[in-house]
């Protein structure tokens, strides 16, 4: 069971997928006219 | 002029003049509201009408004074707009109306175009959020969209990860071996090859492709959204705008983009819950950045399932 969930990997996406969300939030709000 | 001819023109001469100032009186009325926005319109419409049915309206040169004599329709928005504000005094004719206009941004489709190579340092998800970006975008063809995700996946740096990591090595080993008796035979070369190898000739044309023809779409494909863009009519500034970053907006950049550091999942949710209350993004917008930060659920979720059920199998 301990090999099923690696959990730094699902740390390494978690984080990713929140900088790029807020990239993407933030991008958005910035070139809002 | 008779009523006929009135209704003659009606059906033939007004149509496009009217409908393309109509148009724009819509896009300007914008900033009013809908029910002020529809209610304006009406009313010009309407005068319209009226003017073709009374004969005052008869060809083309007496629709264009008419239009001429109603304003632009930014002026006549800019009159609305002072109306409506309590206390206001009429909107004085001759002057420079209070209302700006910019060309029409393309602030998704750069941002896409970042994510698509730039962003795909960030394995994967950035490339992911940049094809989410793509097909979000009004400003491109079905076409456009299918080569900005085909050309190529995982970006620019998926192949120097690919490079780096799933190419190859082939090892060759000969040499001789002494039997019992003492006698030395020489063993034939033996090579193994470890991961994919491909040939010089396919592997680095493949890779400098990689690299290089990611970058090339998303330059020709921002200028296309550039051109396109550009051919928009131009967005309304709306002056004294509220400010766009409040304490709920803060609040959600940083809970996403750096509570994952301290509360996995917990702080992406909980940003993504003040961006929903937030009113300074469409309900697009929301929409999208749940989809990219629900990935932090999905993709490591199917990996591990993935790596368990070969690891088992094995």
């Amino acid at each position: 069971m301990g090999s099923l969930f690696n959990i730094a990997p699902i740390l390494v996406f978690s984080w990713l997928s929140g900088v790029a969300t807020a990239i993407y939030l933030t991008v958005r709000l910035q070139t809002r006219r | 002029m008779d009523r006929g001819r009135g209704m003659d023109m009606e059906r033939t001469v007004v149509d496009p003049l009217v409908e393309d100032y109509l148009r724009r009186l819509d896009a300007a009325a914008y900033p009013l509201g809908e029910d002020r926005r529809s209610e304006l319109l009406a009313g010009i419409r309407e005068h319209i009408e009226a003017s073709v049915e009374s004969g005052e309206v008869h060809d083309e040169a007496s629709l264009r004074a008419l239009l001429d004599r109603l304003g632009d329709p930014e002026e006549i928005v800019a009159a609305a707009r002072d109306d409506d504000a309590p206390g206001a005094t009429p909107y004085p004719l001759g002057a420079p109306p209070p209302v700006a206009y910019r060309r029409a941004g393309i602030g998704l489709e750069i941002t896409a175009a970042l994510f698509l190579t730039v962003g795909s340092i960030l394995f994967v998800v950035g490339w992911l959020v940049g094809v989410v970006l793509v097909w979000a975008s009004r400003r491109w063809t079905l076409g456009e969209k299918l080569v900005a995700t085909l050309v190529f996946p995982g970006g620019p740096f998926a192949a120097l990860f690919l490079a780096g990591t799933v190419s190859g090595t082939r090892s060759c080993f000969s040499g001789s071996a002494v039997d019992a008796n003492g006698v030395e035979t020489l063993t034939p070369e033996t090579c193994t090859t470890s991961g994919v190898v491909l040939p010089q000739w396919l592997g680095i044309p493949l890779l400098l492709a990689w690299l290089v023809l990611p970058i090339v779409v998303a330059g020709v494909l921002v200028m296309r959204a550039r051109r396109r863009a550009d051919a928009e009519p131009p967005v309304l500034v709306t002056p004294g705008a509220p400010t766009r970053w409040g304490g709920l907006e803060i609040a959600a950049v940083l809970l996403i983009g750096l509570g994952a550091f301290v509360l996995p999942v917990i702080g992406i949710v909980a940003g993504l819950v003040c961006a929903w209350l937030s009113d300074q993004w469409t309900r697009t917008e929301k929409w999208i950045a749940t989809a990219i930060a629900s990935t932090c659920l999905i993709v490591p979720i199917v990996a591990a399932v993935a790596l368990f059920a070969v690891r088992t199998s094995s």
